[in-house]
């Protein structure tokens, strides 16, 4: 039910500015307010701010893959255009004394059966099938948008009617569609233009009626609803805009088939007729003489194929386009990476993980960088640590990466990376250390449906994985499997073996997936969220279970969350993580003496029971940084109230400050409340 | 300042028979005051939110502001019309605003809805509106991809004030976000009902969050409300097992132990 916001994934371009404080900003395009006695100021207000403003666009023309744009739609148009001026008149002029000749000096493609010249014809013939094929196209949109957009809006019964005629329309292959509409509107270029545009109408109008329901059940047309916008204005503003982007893509696709269908139409004799030409009505003539000048139908077939990839080019420019703006800034200057220190012998010791100096790089669109820097952990069996932080903290990459769970396209370095005294970093060669890893760590993600097959039941897929992972028998594994849900608190086990996932509620379901976890008797259990989609009587019912399994089984707990109270109650020691670098490590009860400003502004922001409902929270202004705009330094000193010239000159490294580790030039001694969080 | 009052209000989805999804509810938002509504998922909460702008239509019951009808089951039937008196908040700030709109057309929709800014002086009002929701001016331009959640969120409510309502009804409007963001709305919402002297309907699962923001709080269970007070006192010491169970759920870091 909760959705929570996975800032890092979102491409901006605005990094450095902050959430809450204005601060003005050179590079903004705010124009000053309109002087007094200009006119009708709001009207105009309201204009200004529809368009982003001539330099945005123009810098996106000038792109490269615009400019290839802009040239496919000039030839298209050239070709439309020109031939018919240049080569009209002769292209359809019969010369009785070079009938059907082969390629020559005179005529590079051979003439067809009334002596033309077949190249002329072809690029004359271009006009045509582009305008008409453009022109039907256009058709389909209009008739199918308007279709659509009607059946989106009248009541339920019409749309149920209206609805119904599209699906059997959409069934009917367009171009047998096509041709019987051709019959209807008769032979001929205006005929076949509107056999072809209506037989495409049903395509867009579907495309159109499931876009629009899309918008009208939206929040933002309920919005709009409740401050009164109704009727033309609530479509024009809030429903037709929404439906563009799908329909373009369609008619991207499209295209070509409608250039197909026209050229097919004119080959049947239902298209262009003599003396007007079209590629379709080319083929028909040419085919006859196939085997005297195979050009006269080749011409026109390879115009057609041409034609055809020029229009889905355009399509899909156009599509892309509307998919991937504004990507953001790319191409940032790629931050150094230090470079490989030769891995230090670590000393064997009772830690179950041990992870020293771990660094996770990655290259993207945006260049290298590094969403991880030095993280280091030390954890014993049995332990419960949690590690905090906003969202692109880096705080799931960090435990992904520990337990060799790191996506693709991301590199894992580290000096110490050890998980029971196995050196985890030739992980991905050791067959045999895979497997046995599998059975000795567990993972629990935030979607208990992500984690579970919908279709196969809960038993089987218990059964399942311990058996593949071959630490146990099929029976073994069925005896285990009931008695980890008796334990996790799922009654009736043996018919709940057989239900489905879907069967489950939101709790049960995360039970189930727990479960699942603990088959093979795990030693590190990692669990990402594991109660964040739980409502709060159930989270606890979570969380108690986690705390009594890991007792009992002596299994440590890696509990990545946002939620400082989750945390607080599971763990014994906590690692806030912040852009990307653990900023301080410490013991739960230290929580609100905290020094690190981040962490102690952190632990003020979340809302209790007993604070003075007066006092205001206090918050963190601001946002962190994406992982490739890192500031120099400090990762938090440009959101830090206590910030100061050492700050952005490196950062400050871990180091223990009282009860805490801390990594921070000037950590917060006094004592809480009374320090220098900012209150906002 | 009127108001918001629910009379023993059902809401029913789906076809007759099917039993009702909120049932009897009646409570007031008090004139200028915040009601917090806590409850958990399928509690019913939203769906009462939802019948307060008109979203949802009502199977029994009343719902007023002062001594006009916002919704009545009686009357013929059919959606109510929307009343601008009322303006709702959603959780989802990226579904809730168009995503093809910059956010300063979106709270000038607002603004134009108000009826009280002549149109020349769209631009001041909206500069206004972007200052007491504490967001730049160069915002008015962003679409809202370009702008985080928490600044989606702003301009959200920003379109709701823009439409000078009596009544905004907040439906778990910080729960997408970050504890850091949503300390911020958190004093947002208060600062501007206090500032204006809002009526706030504040839904959310969060006991902890309400608590914080409301003067009066009202606890859903199964589509009913079960328990309902003046919020120092009930959480403190409710006589209803399911607040009681509610409060205890409620996980906050350790006090400070003087060592």
């Amino acid at each position: 039910m909760i959705h929570r916001q996975r800032n890092a994934t979102e491409g901006r371009d605005h990094a450095r500015e902050t959430d809450d404080t204005p601060v003005p900003d050179p590079r903004s395009g705010h124009r000053p307010p309109a002087p007094d006695g200009d006119g009708p100021a709001g009207v105009r207000a309201e204009d200004r701010l529809a368009h982003p403003g001539p330099g945005r666009s123009l810098r996106r023309l000038l792109q490269p893959q615009s400019v290839g744009l802009l040239v496919v739609l000039l030839a298209l148009l050239l070709l439309v255009v020109v031939p018919e001026h240049v080569w009209g008149e002769s292209a359809r002029t019969p010369a009785p004394s070079v009938l059907n000749q082969g390629p020559s000096a005179d005529h590079w493609l051979g003439t067809d059966g009334l002596g033309r010249d077949v190249l002329e014809r072809t690029f004359v013939a271009g006009r045509l099938s582009v305008s008409l094929s453009v022109l039907a196209l256009g058709l389909g949109v209009l008739s199918g948008v308007v279709l659509g957009a009607v059946t989106a809006a009248t009541g339920r019964r019409v749309a149920a009617v209206l609805s119904g005629t599209i699906g059997v329309l959409v069934a009917f292959p367009s171009l047998m569609m096509a041709l019987f509409l051709a019959v209807i509107f008769g032979a001929g270029a205006r005929g076949s233009t509107l056999a072809i545009g209506f037989a495409l109408a049903p395509y867009f109008a579907r495309v159109t009626e499931k876009a629009s329901r899309t918008a009208l059940a939206s929040d933002y047309v309920a919005a709009a609803r409740s401050l009164g916008v109704s009727g033309p204005l609530l479509y024009v503003r809030h429903v037709l805009p929404s439906i563009s982007a799908p329909v373009l893509t369609s008619a991207s696709v499209l295209s070509g088939t409608t250039l197909l269908a026209f050229a097919s139409l004119s080959f049947l004799g239902l298209g262009v007729r003599d003396p007007a030409i079209d590629w379709g009505s080319m083929l028909k003539n040419g085919v006859g003489q196939l085997y005297t000048n195979p050009a006269t139908a080749l011409a026109p077939g390879i115009a057609i194929v041409l034609v055809a990839m020029a229009f889905n080019a355009v399509g899909e420019s156009f599509t892309h386009e509307h998919r991937t703006r504004p990507a953001g800034k790319r191409g940032r200057s790629t931050r150094p990476i230090a470079a490989d220190e030769p891995p230090r012998a670590a000393p064997p010791g009772p830690h179950l993980v041990h992870v020293d100096r771990l660094t996770v790089e990655a290259g993207d669109l945006r260049g290298e960088h590094a969403p991880v820097v030095d993280f280091s952990l030390c954890l014993h069996a049995g332990e419960r640590v949690g590690l905090v932080g906003e969202s692109g903290s880096g705080k799931s990459l960090s435990v992904a990466s520990l337990i060799k769970l790191e996506p693709a396209g991301t590199r894992v370095r580290a000096t110490v990376h050890e998980f029971e005294g196995t050196d985890l970093r030739r992980f991905r060669a050791d067959r045999a250390l895979r497997k046995h890893l599998a059975g000795r760590i567990s993972l629990i993600s935030q979607d208990p449906m992500s984690a579970l097959n919908p279709v196969i039941s809960i038993g089987s897929q218990m059964v399942e994985e311990t058996v593949v992972h071959g630490h146990r028998s099929r029976r073994e594994a069925r005896t285990r499997a009931v008695e980890v849900l008796d334990a996790v608190g799922i009654r009736g086990t043996a018919r709940r073996m057989q239900s489905r996932p879907h069967e489950f509620s939101g709790g049960m379901r995360q039970r189930v997936v727990i479960g699942m976890g603990l088959m093979d008797h795990p030693a590190l259990i990692v669990a990402d969220e594991p109660t964040t989609a739980l409502d709060s009587t159930v989270q606890l019912q979570v969380l108690d279970l986690l705390k009594r399994w890991t007792n009992d089984a002596h299994a440590a707990l890696i509990l990545v969350s946002h939620d400082l109270g989750v945390v607080s109650n599971l763990c014994t020691r906590v690692l806030v993580m912040y852009g990307g670098r653990v900023v301080e490590v410490l013991k739960v009860e230290d929580l609100r003496r905290a020094q690190h400003p981040y962490t102690r502004a952190l632990v003020e922001t979340v809302p209790d029971l007993d604070a003075p409902r007066e006092r205001r929270l206090s918050s963190v202004p601001g946002r962190p940084p994406e992982p490739d705009q890192r500031p120099h330094g400090c990762v938090f000193a440009p959101r830090c109230a206590r910030v100061q010239a050492d700050c952005t000159d490196r950062m400050p490294p871990l180091e223990q400050s009282g009860p805490t580790r801390v990594a921070c030039f000037h950590p917060v001694r006094d004592l809480p409340h009374e320090g220098a969080a900012h209150h906002g | 300042m009127d108001d918001l009052t629910f009379h023993g209000v059902d809401i029913t989805y789906g076809p007759a028979g099917v039993p009702p999804t909120v049932k009897s509810v009646s409570m007031t938002a008090r004139a200028g005051q915040t009601l917090g509504l806590v409850g958990e998922s399928g509690s019913g909460k939203s769906s009462l939110a939802r019948a307060a702008v008109g979203l949802v239509g009502i199977s029994r019951g009343r719902i007023t502001l002062g001594d006009r009808v916002v919704a009545d089951a009686s009357a013929r039937r059919g959606r109510p019309r929307p009343s601008r008196a009322i303006q709702m908040v959603f959780q989802d700030s990226v579904g809730a605003l168009n995503p093809r709109r910059t956010a300063g057309q979106t709270i000038l929709e607002g603004i134009a809805a108000s009826g009280h800014v002549p149109r020349a002086d769209f631009r001041p009002e909206l500069e206004r509106i972007l200052d007491l929701v504490h967001l730049h001016r160069r915002h008015a331009d962003r679409l809202p991809r370009e702008l985080s959640g928490g600044q989606r969120q702003r301009v959200a409510l920003a379109r709701a004030i823009a439409a000078r309502p009596e009544v905004i009804v907040a439906d778990e409007v910080t729960s997408a976000l970050d504890v850091s963001v949503q300390s911020a709305i958190l004093n947002l919402l208060r600062e501007l009902q206090e500032q204006s002297s809002l009526t706030l309907l504040f839904i959310s699962h969060n006991l902890a969050a309400v608590r914080y923001v409301s003067d009066h709080i009202a606890v859903m269970r199964d589509g009913q409300v079960v328990d309902q007070g003046a919020s120092a006192t009930l959480l403190a010491n409710s006589r209803v097992p399911y607040t009681r169970e509610l409060v205890k759920a409620v996980l906050t870091i350790p006090p400070l132990t003087t060592t």
